[in-house]
């Protein structure tokens, strides 16, 4: 069913990124539980933090952490669990547990991926592959959009990594995130290192592809790091966020920064989480290119 | 093929062991790219993310589980309930309600018999950390209602409270898994009689062995029975019940919310 939403007046006055924000430093990093005390202690120097809004939902314990830490930096909520591709309604519950965070922290970006989760009353904790034709387009717009409205504000939609391609595909994936950010009011959070994936697995070029991507759209981006699996004589990329930003996806970074400005980026590790000086590390690593293809982003920076 | 029909086969491909993936050969094999790696090989990698993060969700969830049965034990018997059980919602805490009455049901922990319990134990110790956090009930509320009015009140449980009832030494268990060397197994085939309300009063989460009647009455007042009803019901089964001393008890405890939020 693809009943036809609008979108309230609210949102279509939105005319600019969301991230509007006057972010004094633009490199975050991924707020996880194991960092919150360190962060707490010591203040590092890092523009914003995101967290997965789904860790906080219903309240609880993390709450306590980032109370705190939302008194300190700007925030972000990146969600894993809409399941924006699938081809039903988002779950109301989640949208209304996720307002509730979005009201209470009122975080600069919010966001969720291009991919399924949920497929009946099963939903399987992965972003899982879709194909990039015109009915997916018109199912993954009904629900940005259904979000959005229950939002009531504009949000982001990250390129995937996948592991397996579709042959039905009426268009490139570059083409379809830019025509998803035009149909729905949205806009991109370009993860650098799934584009990096995406042109191991798939055999596309990367540099065309960020070449390709309409820079009104794109409001964040992520750097994070991968697994390469072995299978037989060739490999697949998996993003497993358990690893540091390998050498490639900071020259696709360095590249993205040229095509698209400065843009808030984030480093984001999901597991086997190393000590927090890793990250910071990374976000100086990010910072500094910024800093060399556009030092006036940090003309206004209190350093 | 149309998407709804690609995401419930796919999905249904994922929620079977992974040997029912490599002997597929139905129609969803048509709408992938055929190229150097063969589409089973990447459906497995898919396979490999859904069952592998769903199973370290319930291994986090229910380590002492992991500790009586061991690793290999407890990834098969996650696998069998997460295709019978997968997550209902996008929110992974609450993840694993329901793997107690699963064991129950298993036939190789059949002889186990305990293990069912220490899985309820666990799932409530683990998950009092994402209950809603409120207010406690302030020591002198009590005193503030008209005494006509008490035995009326509803004093609700905090969000994070569970009360478990079990025949076997919860704690016992708990004990000898995580220092075996020290302690000898308990005996199962007693009847312990364990009464246990577990609970997060603030930061931590507490493990509070019940009398009898302590555990009679929360039970009373958490199914939303007014406390001199609950009282009262109490007092026939155990004569001795102090009540006072009950209150004084858990009100220092936070056990109660503040009678605020029950409005």
């Amino acid at each position: 069913m693809n009943e036809s939403v609008s979108i309230p007046q609210t949102l279509q006055t939105l005319s600019s990124s969301p991230s509007g924000l006057p972010l004094m430093d633009p490199v975050g990093i991924g707020l996880r539980s194991p960092y919150y005390q360190e962060i707490l202690d010591t203040d590092p120097k890092i523009g914003w933090v995101e967290v997965h809004p789904e860790n906080y939902f219903g309240g609880g314990i993390h709450r306590h952490y980032l109370d705190q830490i939302a008194e300190k930096y700007a925030i972000s909520l990146h969600a894993v669990g809409l399941s924006l591709g699938a081809d039903q309604a988002v779950d109301t519950n989640h949208l209304k547990q996720f307002k509730e965070l979005i009201d209470r922290y009122k975080p600069f970006n919010v966001s969720d991926h291009v991919a399924w989760s949920a497929s009946g009353n099963a939903h399987l904790n992965d972003l899982l592959p879709l194909p990039y034709t015109t009915e997916t387009l018109e199912r993954l717009t009904n629900n940005i959009k259904q979000t959005q409205d229950y939002f009531g504000r504009a949000m982001l939609v990250e390129n995937p990594s996948t592991y397996i391609a579709f042959k039905d595909n009426e268009m490139s994936e570059h083409d379809f995130m830019n025509k998803l950010c035009e149909e729905s009011g949205c806009f991109m959070l370009l993860d650098i290192n799934n584009i990096y994936v995406q042109s191991h697995n798939h055999g596309l070029d990367p540099r065309a592809y960020i070449d390709s991507i309409n820079p009104k759209y794109v409001s964040e981006m992520h750097l994070a790091g991968h697994i390469e699996k072995e299978v037989g004589d060739h490999s697949i990329l998996v993003d497993t966020h358990n690893q540091e930003v390998c050498d490639e996806a900071w020259v696709l970074y360095e590249h993205a920064v040229k095509h698209l400005g400065t843009i808030p980026t984030l480093i984001e590790w999901d597991q086997d989480f190393p000590p927090l000086q890793t990250l910071l590390d990374e976000a100086e690593s990010a910072r500094s290119i910024i800093k060399k293809i556009a030092p006036e982003s940090f003309d206004h920076a209190a350093e | 093929m149309r998407l709804n029909k690609v995401q419930t086969t796919f999905k249904e491909l994922m929620l079977k062991p992974v040997k029912n993936l490599e002997e597929y050969d139905g129609e969803l094999l048509g709408v992938f790219e055929k190229n150097d790696i063969s589409p089973h090989d990447r459906l497995k990698v898919y396979h490999n993310n859904v069952v592998g993060s769903l199973t370290e969700a319930i291994r986090a969830t229910y380590p002492l589980i992991e500790n009586l049965v061991g690793e290999d034990f407890i990834k098969t018997m996650a696998r069998a309930f997460i295709f019978d059980h997968p997550p209902s919602g996008g929110c992974l805490h609450e993840y694993g309600a329901g793997f107690d009455e699963f064991i129950k049901s298993y036939e190789p922990a059949k002889s186990l018999p305990y293990l069912p319990d220490m899985a309820t134990f666990e799932f409530a110790t683990n998950t009092a950390y994402y209950a809603p956090n409120d207010n406690a009930l302030p020591t002198d509320a009590l005193a503030q209602i008209p005494p006509e009015n008490l035995g009326k009140t509803l004093l609700s449980l905090r969000p994070s409270a569970t009360l478990i009832s079990s025949r076997y030494p919860i704690l016992g268990i708990q004990e000898f898994c995580n220092n075996p060397d020290q302690n000898d197994p308990p005996d199962l085939e007693i009847n312990h009689q364990t009464t246990l309300l577990i609970i997060r009063p603030q930061l931590e989460v507490n493990i509070l062995p019940l009398a009898q009647d302590e555990y009679l009455t929360l039970t009373l007042l958490k199914q939303k029975m007014p406390l001199g009803n609950a009282i009262e019901k109490t007092l026939t089964a155990h004569t001795n019940f102090d009540f006072t001393a009950f209150l004084q008890k858990h009100i220092a405890l936070e056990t109660f919310s503040s009678l605020a939020a029950n409005t």
